[in-house]
């Protein structure tokens, strides 16, 4: 399996993991998570790709702002591809250790 | 972020990214610090989200699903004559063009059907002065074997003609490659019955043993199970085969048969060894093993001035080293890819028309899904769709016939230039199958694409309308003339690489009744065992083959079908070995020493009785005598056209010539003419050069190529059996190369070629006329309204034929106008080799094309005024 960077459309969805969350809390979210600072571009472009696909939805919004919420297709997504990675890590680290 | 600045960039999104998500995003950006990153950002955002849309949206279409690929499978069913037509047409070009590129392809790029092939490199003696490459000597191989230690499994290899028997059978001339044992462990190919050579079959008092191959073990062992063990004869002496090697190795050239190379039987100096071929040792590159090579090859140079002053040390590869084609041949085909590619193009071309043809028919089809809703791009896709399938088919028909005619060319290349190399073979690469579908692509993309553009361009409001007023909204313009006039120059084009074959085919007469004579070609072998050693030299086996030639001669005039025998290096209706002359009274050539008209001639040695025994004996002066052969006089007998061209019709009796080669020999360089024979075998499109000949007398030992030729009674053909057996009678060890009638020793090598061009211009042309054939008609057809409304309003039909016909007579014209300057651009070369028939093939072709274009015209429009107007609105209507 290929493994899988960390593309925002793969932190947007571990944004939402936990909740649903509009923009601009979930820009702090990653940051608080990786490090990452997203901007607005490249985060509306993810959220863009990811409504298409259908691994999140819209909710109600509350005045300009639009809460997110993952789907269950993108929580399989998401457990897929945090999966490899973890895989890949507990492979490296224990190169690392021998 | 600055308010009017978040305004300005949110307009770089496309409107419906921005109906979906203006809000929400402006509402983010206004909570954005204002940096160049986060502006940046954005920027970059629309950048992408405008490419999305455009994929997404406007690009959709240009998907195909199965259901395009069912329903063009449906469309090339209902119309199976275009069908068949085109895949002809893309199965030929795609077929052609795969050959064309295979073969560059294993000239160019050829690898080494060995394990780990692409190590085996060869050492080159390379003389910087004569900028010529000298074979190795013995010590050249010892000394680079003990040298050099980037290099493993360093082999020699000496290559002989003998005469192999087989069983009772008489001997036949094959070629014997003399190895080291080290040979097959360079190449580590195991036999595949027996074994392979050992270092104790080098050893002088080894028993004769030779390994021969899969060829040789099929087709004169009869694939014998027990063929190791037994005997055969090489040069009359008994030599046990100890192994057989699999099918296709012939390392290092195409070899058959292997036997040990004795190294102690040849000169240590003399250079006599063919190759010296190892394999770069593990770990070290190329460039190390050029480095070393260098570095030994300028060791022996010190060390042995003598021979090896100018020589350098060359590490090359094995093909390189065999040297199978001549330099600019590989680029020559590749060059010629590109012309089967233009080939390919306008055969495309050609079915492109006859798509957009089919395509125009079903307008009303294609509006009306339009109408209802399908886009320009699935409209395309349709088509294209229709087209790739019809590729598809077309190149895996054109990749299977490639495979024949790929084996047919190895045939024929063979034919001209001696076996082809152990690595050249007749299967089609990954690459070439893959540059074939390349091809099909671009065949689908010219067939499909530019018909399916053309077809759902314009507005489909306008062109409903026209098209139901039956007024037809398409018509063939510009692009098509273009594509009709290319295809019509291209017809008119190609019989012009016929006149130069067709110029090399014309036998010329032979001046005598050559039919009843059969020649071949004596050689000796070399002395086998200790003796070889002592056979080196090359004026004692001159004398050997001589005394045998006498034996054997003496022998055929017994034989009661045989009326006489003589002999020639070269003999008439075979192209001759041509050199510069001048003619003592006759201004020279400005010292120029080049063969030119006038200044050249045929410089030929023949038996005293040569023209005796072919029955065209001195027509003016005196014969050649044995004396003139056994002291090599400077007296010589010339022909015809001799005394016409260089002397110019003055007395040739005691005139004197000479090479312009020897002109600073002074008086010994001259030869007297004492006599003339009639002209023999002159072909009369060899240029003027080519057709004055001088005969010198030569002793056998003494022509340097000793050919003979049979008189005999019947088919010289039957007779070629028995002159083996006779020769083999008198010594095993004496060759007959190639016997066979004397008319044939002018066999064209190129008839493959001239078939090749004929089979490739008939289906060109075949496919170009149908192609404008149908094109043409359905124009016309198209009309057909226009016609009605025409002789409606009292149009005379003489008028109504005019005006069809000027569109096709002028594209016609213009096809033939470009076609004929090209034509004579490509034949002004030589234009004094080409026969009025030449042109007169090509004039047949482009009347051809008249005819075919006119007949298109003249069926549809005589239909046309055939119906009734008022018909012919209604139907229309």
């Amino acid at each position: 399996m290929t493994l899988p960077v960390l593309s925002p459309p793969l932190l947007v969805l571990a944004s939402l993991a936990d909740g649903p969350k509009h923009g601009y809390a979930m820009i702090e979210d990653i940051k608080r998570m990786t490090g990452v600072t997203l901007g607005a571009g490249t985060l509306y472009g993810a959220i863009a790709r990811l409504e298409e696909s259908g691994l999140i939805q819209p909710l109600r919004p509350s005045e300009r702002r639009q809460p997110y919420r993952i789907t269950a297709a993108g929580n399989r997504e998401l457990r897929d591809k945090a999966g490899a990675t973890a895989s890949f890590a507990g492979a490296a680290l224990r190169k690392l250790e021998a | 972020m600055n308010a009017a600045m978040i305004r300005r960039l949110v307009r770089l999104y496309p409107r419906n990214w921005r109906d979906r998500y203006e809000d929400e995003f402006v509402a983010l950006l206004e909570q954005q610090p204002a940096t160049f990153r986060a502006y940046a950002d954005v920027a970059l955002g629309a950048v992408i989200a405008r490419c999305r849309a455009i994929g997404g949206a406007k690009f959709e279409g240009l998907r195909f699903s199965m259901l395009d690929l069912r329903l063009g499978g449906r469309m090339l069913v209902k119309h199976p004559a275009l069908t068949v037509i085109a895949t002809i047409a893309v199965a030929f070009a795609i077929g052609v063009g795969s050959v064309g590129f295979e073969i560059a392809r294993q000239a160019l790029w050829p690898t080494i059907p060995l394990p780990d092939g692409n190590r085996i490199v060869a050492l080159q003696n390379w003389n910087v002065a004569d900028n010529a490459s000298v074979p190795p000597s013995r010590r050249d191989y010892a000394l680079w074997r003990d040298g050099l230690n980037t290099i493993t499994d360093l082999s020699a290899v000496e290559v002989e003609e003998r005469s192999i028997a087989v069983g009772a059978g008489i001997g036949q001339p094959e070629t014997v490659a003399n190895v080291t044992a080290s040979t097959f462990a360079l190449t580590r190919v195991p036999a595949l019955m027996g074994r392979t050579l050992l270092d104790a079959d080098q050893r002088g008092d080894a028993p004769e043993v030779v390994v021969v191959g899969y060829d040789f073990w099929k087709n004169k062992l009869d694939a014998a199970a027990d063929a190791v063990g037994r005997v055969i004869r090489i040069s009359g002496t008994p030599v046990t085969i100890v192994g057989v090697m699999p099918r296709g190795y012939g390392f290092p050239q195409r070899n058959d048969l292997w036997r040990p190379l004795h190294l102690e039987r040849i000169p240590e100096t003399a250079p006599s060894l063919r190759y010296v071929i190892g394999r770069m040792a593990p770990g070290h590159s190329r460039d190390e093993t050029r480095a070393q090579a260098a570095a030994i090859g300028a060791r022996a140079a010190t060390m042995f001035p003598e021979t090896n002053k100018n020589v350098r040390l060359q590490v090359v590869s094995l093909p390189d080293a065999v040297g199978f084609w001549d330099d600019d041949v590989p680029w020559l085909l590749a060059s010629m890819n590109v012309f089967l590619v233009l080939l390919a193009a306008l055969l495309c071309g050609n079915v492109a028309m006859l798509l957009f043809a089919r395509a125009v028919s079903r307008e009303r089809e294609l509006l009306v899904r339009a109408a209802l809703g399908a886009s320009r791009a699935r409209l395309i896709m349709q088509l294209f769709a229709e087209a790739l399938l019809l590729c598809a088919v077309g190149a895996a028909v054109g990749l299977v016939v490639a495979r024949f005619v790929l084996a047919a060319t190895w045939t024929m290349i063979e034919g001209k230039g001696g076996p082809l190399p152990f690595w050249l073979n007749t299967s089609l690469s990954t690459t070439t199958i893959l540059y074939a579908f390349g091809l099909a692509l671009l065949a689908a993309a010219i067939a499909g694409f530019v018909p399916a553009i053309k077809v759902t361009s314009g507005g489909g409001d306008r062109r409903l309308r026209a098209a139901s007023s039956g007024g037809g909204g398409l018509q063939f313009g510009g692009v098509w003339t273009v594509v009709i006039v290319a295809q019509i120059a291209l017809t008119t084009m190609l019989p012009v690489p016929l006149i130069g074959v067709g110029a090399g085919t014309r036998k010329p007469p032979a001046g005598f009744p050559a039919e009843t004579f059969l020649t071949a070609t004596l050689a000796i072998d070399r002395f086998d065992g200790a003796a070889a050693s002592g056979d080196t030299v090359a004026a004692a086996r001159a004398m050997r083959l001589e005394t045998r030639y006498r034996a054997l001669a003496d022998r055929l005039r017994q034989e009661p079908g045989v009326l006489d025998v003589t002999y020639a290096d070269q003999m008439p209706l075979m192209r001759l070995q041509w050199y510069a002359i001048e003619a003592e009274g006759i201004p020279p050539n400005d010292g120029n020493d080049h063969c030119i008209p006038n200044y050249c001639a045929g410089i030929v040695s023949v038996d005293p009785r040569f023209f005796d025994v072919v029955g065209a004996p001195v027509i003016r002066g005196n014969a050649l005598t044995t004396s003139d052969a056994e002291q090599k006089t400077r007296a010589v007998l010339v022909n015809e056209f001799f005394v016409k061209r260089v002397l110019h019709g003055r007395n040739p009796i005691g005139a004197r010539m000479r090479l312009a080669s020897t002109r600073d020999r002074g008086a010994e360089s001259w030869y007297q003419i004492v006599g003339v024979v009639p002209d023999l075998g002159v072909s009369d499109n060899e240029g003027d050069w080519g057709r004055a000949s001088v005969y010198q007398a030569r002793l056998p030992r003494e022509t340097g190529t000793l050919r003979v030729a049979i008189h005999v009674r019947g088919d010289p053909q039957r007779f070629a059996t028995r002159l083996r057996e006779l020769a083999q009678a008198i010594d095993p060890a004496l060759r007959v190369i190639d016997p066979k009638p004397l008319p044939r020793v002018r066999e064209n090598p190129s008839s493959f070629w001239l078939e090749l061009l004929v089979t490739l211009t008939s289906v060109t042309l075949m496919l170009s006329l149908a192609g404008v054939y149908a094109v043409t008609a359905f124009a016309v057809a198209r009309r057909t309204r226009e016609i009605g409304v025409r002789v409606a309003l009292g149009a005379q039909p003489l008028h109504v034929l005019t005006i069809v016909f000027k569109r096709p007579l002028v594209q016609i014209a213009l096809g033939i106008g470009v076609g004929a300057m090209l034509s004579l651009a490509l034949a002004n070369n030589d234009l004094s080799d080409v026969h009025l028939d030449d042109f007169g093939r090509s004039a047949v072709f482009a009347l051809s094309t008249i005819l075919c274009c006119a007949l298109a015209c003249i069926v549809p429009t005589r239909r046309a005024l055939r119906i009734q107007p008022t018909d012919a609105l209604r139907n229309e209507g």
